[in-house]
């Protein structure tokens, strides 16, 4: 046994670059397997801290449901009474708008400063506000460039006003930077305005007042949350969660094939040595075992560089995470899991065993006589099962496209994945396909291309290069159409809503913004009625925007009946989101929300219609009824107004005059532009974690390659030798290669474009499955620059046997045996 | 004396797609225990072919082969890897060593693969280290030692379960006639002092006197069998 380790060790050592490439990558599929396992308890254990940083022992909110209201005084006392309670701190709060900053808004708190002061929710020298005095955070100061001493003019409740600012206050408590949420505080107002009351408590007590408060005060008027709220973020990293899960097996499957290839050679050079191992009585499971043995060694020092990236690196990592998610810039320090650690250094024994298990059986029931002569392995050409399986894998995923009208995650991704590895398949088919015309037109270029092309259909390493260019250019040109389309949601929306600004925070009816009309500049203002809220349908729950309409508008559009001809006591729902929901046509539903108007908090609607929703909201989960029933039963003032500028409008102007026609009111006003932006801004942090990830995963297929390209020149050095000392020169050897991999690259990324453009197409099922409407498009100019700077690259990895076949001394490969 | 190796009716004939190469064609013949054969005949006449039948490494198209009495048609291939590690020793023409281990570690294998604790061999190896006379070379890879030296470590590796026959597939063919006469001197100090039965194939008439009985194959057949008058004696 000591002996056959010895043997084993030292034949990893003898493959030092192979070795290395291999542990390389189970190192990054280990790394990619922990931040899988440890991202979502990161970020809501971030939040959490962050959250309790930022309240301090103030974690309990008591807020009054709407602005204007205020929490009664008795209330506040009563709570202030309690005796697990230490401290309450009653604030003011309201959104306000900074004027001359399109998309900002902030919090402004009118509240005690020195009280915030001693504690320590803020960190200012100041002791007492007077009236028009503000105190802004750092991190304000510093993006929008004000200091002490100067002044900012923010909209409020009563208008627009201008404040002096009189301290910068460390980012630390309420100013801590989170989210891009801005704070403000100001001089207090009187406790009767009070709808924001902080409450303090001891952390043993703060989860049994919470419950205590809810039950007593958490009614229509008041809100008793906590702060401090984990399963707020659980909820929102779920689709982080979901798209982390997609990398992973993608790269472990690409792992699987870069090792593979890779082991392929490592055994092949184990063949004389298993062979002498056989005549001497080993069993083939004697063969067996040894080899596994020794890609289990392999496995586990992968698993083990896996463990020493995953202690260097998942901080660096999991930091930008949480920039991404939480907006935070704060390090993270994510915890070392013993138990995590060793799944993670199984996993890659696991990944590293699947990669080779198929050569290693092959090998030990290899005849003997073979093995021992070296004879040329006779590789069983699967040629016609591998494209029997291609093609039939390639009719499945068009087949669960096809059928999966329902929307089916499991179909989704079923379809996506057999087409990818149907593609993958079929290649030797596309292979032989493209050769041969690049054969025929080689004729005309030149001998050596003709040579070259010769080897294209049979050399192994030509097939590896094939795969893994095509593979990985399957996957970046999936993510860039994907990434480029997602950005189509907001730009299809937009489409619809060609209005300059929106009013959002409103309380009153439609008639009392008739004026609006009239301020100068103004065009036109339209209402819409919306509400996107938990509601519970025939007693079920579910997530969706109750909106009304009285025709085809803002992107919404008939599919089956007709919006204008809708009565009261009738809706359409979106198609998609009827399936998911399980709705149909002629159904009845009850649909309750405790902040219906209707006296039951409850309406009752016929579903008489389908529409398509997905140019209005990316999750098409839409229920449209007529604007007399929303009046009337959900609630009576609308939620947003959409405010048409004057073509040669001053727009500033125009929002200025807007504020100040709405004094008194707490509402934004919001450029339409500036919302999309923000909103695709959110999107883009996710999508460039994802884009990370897979960068990682194309580093893994470009290891990949560049290997194939090493392991291709050592299998070959003879043939290559043997060419040189009979007919050719060693350029000329040269050209024959930079053909044989330009040729095999290009028809590598020309299937994986393809591959790509059916893949897109299945993605766009997957997230639609995932509740998000995406159309997606091909930016042609784009994908075609960016094939021709993959497609470089790719022929920069030539360089690499090239390099080698000039350095190469002839005699010494022709005289090895 | 009693059997070691019976052959009767051996056929053996290759496919290549449509080609059919007969190649053994009928033959019968015994090795007694002690023995010592040559095996000589033309390039590409079968006798590469005729050892790994006998080596349980390939299978006849018909015919049988008894090794101590035992059918090897009706082994498995664990029992033939059994067979081969405890009672057939193998030579070949390029040694076949596993590059990457130690003279000693290389003789050592057989007994590896058996699952038996080298360390209690630790004496047979040395003598047998002494025989081939590389007692001062065992810890030397096989790429520091000359061809003769390497064949004598491959000697040795057979020779070190103690196996009843050895087969050896032109065993000095790679070697000037100096070491070459070294190597057969070896063999037959083997055969006189364990009584393992070996059985050579060799292109040298010379290398074949130092066997007992010749076997001369021609066209798939055997064309002669002939005790060895002028046998080399030592
Ligand atoms: N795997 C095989 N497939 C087809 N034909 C084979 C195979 N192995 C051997 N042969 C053929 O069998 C015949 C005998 O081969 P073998 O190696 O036994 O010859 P040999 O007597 O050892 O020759 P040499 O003295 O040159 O070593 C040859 O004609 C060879 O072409
Ligand atoms: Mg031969």
């Amino acid at each position: 046994m000591r002996l056959l380790l010895k043997h084993i060790f030292r034949n990893i050592n003898e493959n030092k670059i192979r070795g290395f490439l291999i542990i390389f990558s189970l190192a990054i599929s280990s790394f990619v397997l922990y931040i899988n396992f440890v991202t979502k308890d990161e970020i809501v254990d971030q939040y959490e801290s962050l959250m309790t940083d930022i309240f301090n022992g103030y974690e309990i909110n008591v807020v009054s449901e709407s602005v204007d209201a205020s929490i009664e005084k008795d209330v506040i006392n009563k709570i202030k009474e309690h005796d697990l309670v230490t401290d309450t701190i009653p604030i003011h709060s309201e959104f306000c708008a900074y004027i001359d900053e399109d998309s900002m808004t902030a919090q402004l708190y009118s509240t005690d400063l020195k009280k915030l002061n001693d504690a320590e929710l803020i960190e200012t020298n100041i002791q007492e506000l007077k009236a028009e005095e503000i105190v802004i955070s750092h991190s304000f100061s510093s993006e929008y460039d004000y200091e002490k001493g100067d002044t900012l003019e923010l909209v409020t409740n009563e208008g627009v006003s201008t404040y002096k600012i009189v301290d910068v206050a460390n980012n630390y408590g309420l100013f801590t930077e989170f989210e891009n949420v801005n704070t403000f505080v100001t001089k207090e107002k009187s406790l009767a305005e009070t709808n924001l009351l902080l409450v303090q408590a001891k952390e043993n007590d703060i989860g049994d007042l919470l419950t205590e408060f809810k039950e007593e005060y958490d009614d229509d008027d008041l809100a008793v949350v906590s702060a401090v709220d984990r399963t707020y973020m659980e909820s929102n990293v779920f689709m982080l969660e979901q798209a982390l899960i997609i990398v992973l097996i993608i790269t472990a499957l690409l792992n699987i094939l870069i090792i593979s290839s890779n082991a392929k050679a490592i055994l092949i050079s184990r063949r004389s040595s298993m062979g002498t191992f056989r005549s001497l009585g080993a069993t083939s499971g004697q063969i067996a075992f040894v080899l596994s043995l020794e890609n289990i060694i392999y496995g586990a020092i992968g698993g083990a560089a896996g463990v020493v990236l995953i202690v260097f690196g998942k901080n660096i990592l999991m930091s930008f995470i949480l920039q991404g998610v939480l907006g935070i810039n704060k390090s993270a320090n994510v915890a070392l899991e013993p138990l995590y650690l060793l799944i993670t250094v199984i996993f890659a024994v696991v990944v590293q065993i699947i990669s080779v298990v198929p050569q290693i059986r092959k090998m030990a029931n290899e005849p003997i006589k073979g093995l021992i002569l070296g004879y040329a392995r006779q590789e069983k050409s699967r040629f016609i099962l591998k494209t029997v399986l291609g093609i039939a894998l390639l009719v499945i995923s068009l087949f669960l496209w096809n059928i999966n009208t329902f929307y089916s995650l499991v179909y989704a991704i079923l379809a996506l994945l057999s087409a990818i590895a149907g593609g993958m398949l079929i290649l030797p088919l596309i292979t032989y396909c493209l050769s041969f015309f690049i054969e025929k037109i080689g004729q005309f270029i030149s001998k050596v291309f003709k040579l070259a092309t010769k080897n294209i259909c049979t050399s192994e390493s030509t097939a590896n290069n094939i795969r893994l260019s095509a593979l990985s250019i399957t996957l970046v040109l999936l993510l860039v159409i994907t990434t480029l389309s997602i950005q189509n949601i907001f730009s299809n929306i937009s489409k619809y809503l060609d209005a300059d600004y929106q009013i959002y925070g409103i309380t009153q009816k439609e008639k009392e913004y008739d004026d609006l009309a009239d301020v100068k500049g103004v065009k036109d203002i339209s209402f819409a009625s919306q509400i996107w809220d938990e509601f519970k349908v025939n007693g079920e729950k579910y997530n969706f925007i109750l909106a009304s309409f009285d025709k085809e508008e803002l992107g919404v559009v008939n599919e089956i009946g007709d919006i204008s001809k809708l009565k009261s006591g009738e809706a359409m729902i979106d198609s998609f989101y009827a399936v998911s929901m399980g709705v149909e046509i002629g159904d009845f539903l009850t649909i309750e929300n405790t902040d219906f108007k209707s006296k039951s908090n409850k309406i009752e609607v016929k579903i008489v219609g389908t529409l398509d929703t997905k140019s209005y909201t990316a999750q098409r989960n839409v229920l449209v009824i007529t604007p007399e029933q929303f009046k009337k039963e959900v609630r009576d003032y609308p939620s947003v107004i959409y405010v048409y500028c004057d073509q040669n409008a001053n727009y500033e102007q125009v929002k200025r005059d807007l504020y100040t026609e709405l004094t008194g009111e707490n509402v934004v006003v919001q450029s339409v532009d500036d919302y999309f932006a923000h909103q695709e801004q959110s999107i883009v942090s996710i999508i460039s974690i994802l884009w990370v990830f897979l960068g990682l995963a194309v580093f893994v297929a470009i290891i990949g390659i560049v290997n194939n390209q090493i392991i291709n020149f050592v299998q070959r050095k003879r043939e290559f030798a043997v060419l040189n000392s009979i007919a050719m020169s060693k350029s000329q050897i040269s050209l024959m290669v930079f053909f044989e991999v330009a040729i095999s690259f290009f028809i590598g990324v020309m299937s994986g474009l393809v591959l790509s453009l059916w893949a897109s197409k299945l993605m766009e099922k997957l997230m639609e499955s995932l509740g998000l409407f995406v159309e997606f498009t091909f930016k042609w100019e784009t994908i075609i620059i960016l094939l021709l700077i993959l497609f470089a690259l790719l022929l920069l990895t030539a360089l690499i046997p090239i390099r080698k076949i000039f350095n190469m001394k002839i005699i010494n490969e022709i005289k090895y045996e | 004396m009693n059997t070691v190796i019976k052959v009767s009716n051996l056929h053996k004939t290759f496919k290549n797609g449509e080609t059919e190469v007969h190649v053994l064609k009928g033959l019968d013949f015994n090795v007694e225990a002690g023995e010592f054969i040559s095996i000589m005949g033309p390039s590409g006449c079968g006798k590469s072919t005729l050892l790994y039948l006998l080596g349980g490494l390939d299978y006849p198209t018909k015919g049988q082969i008894f090794i101590n009495g035992e059918d090897l048609n009706k082994k498995k291939d664990r029992e033939l890897s059994h067979m081969r590690r405890s009672d057939i020793g193998f030579v070949f023409q390029f040694y076949n060593l596993v590059h990457n281990l130690s003279v000693y570690e290389n003789i050592a294998l057989p007994l590896v693969m058996g699952g038996v604790s080298t360390s209690s061999f630790k004496n047979r190896i040395y003598e047998i280290l002494d025989i081939v006379g590389l007692s001062d070379k065992k810890d030397n890879l096989p790429s520091q030692l000359s061809g003769g030296q390497q064949q004598r470590v491959a000697i040795a590796r057979a020779v070190i379960v103690n196996p009843s026959i050895i087969l050896a597939d032109e065993p000095v063919g790679n070697l000037d006639s100096k070491n070459g006469q070294d190597v057969m001197k070896l063999f037959y100090e083997i055969n006189q002092r364990y009584k393992i039965s070996i059985v050579q194939v060799t292109h040298d008439p010379d290398m074949a006197l130092y066997g007992s009985r010749l076997i001369r194959i021609k066209d798939g057949i055997i064309e002669k069998t002939e005790d060895i008058e002028s046998r080399i004696i030592l």
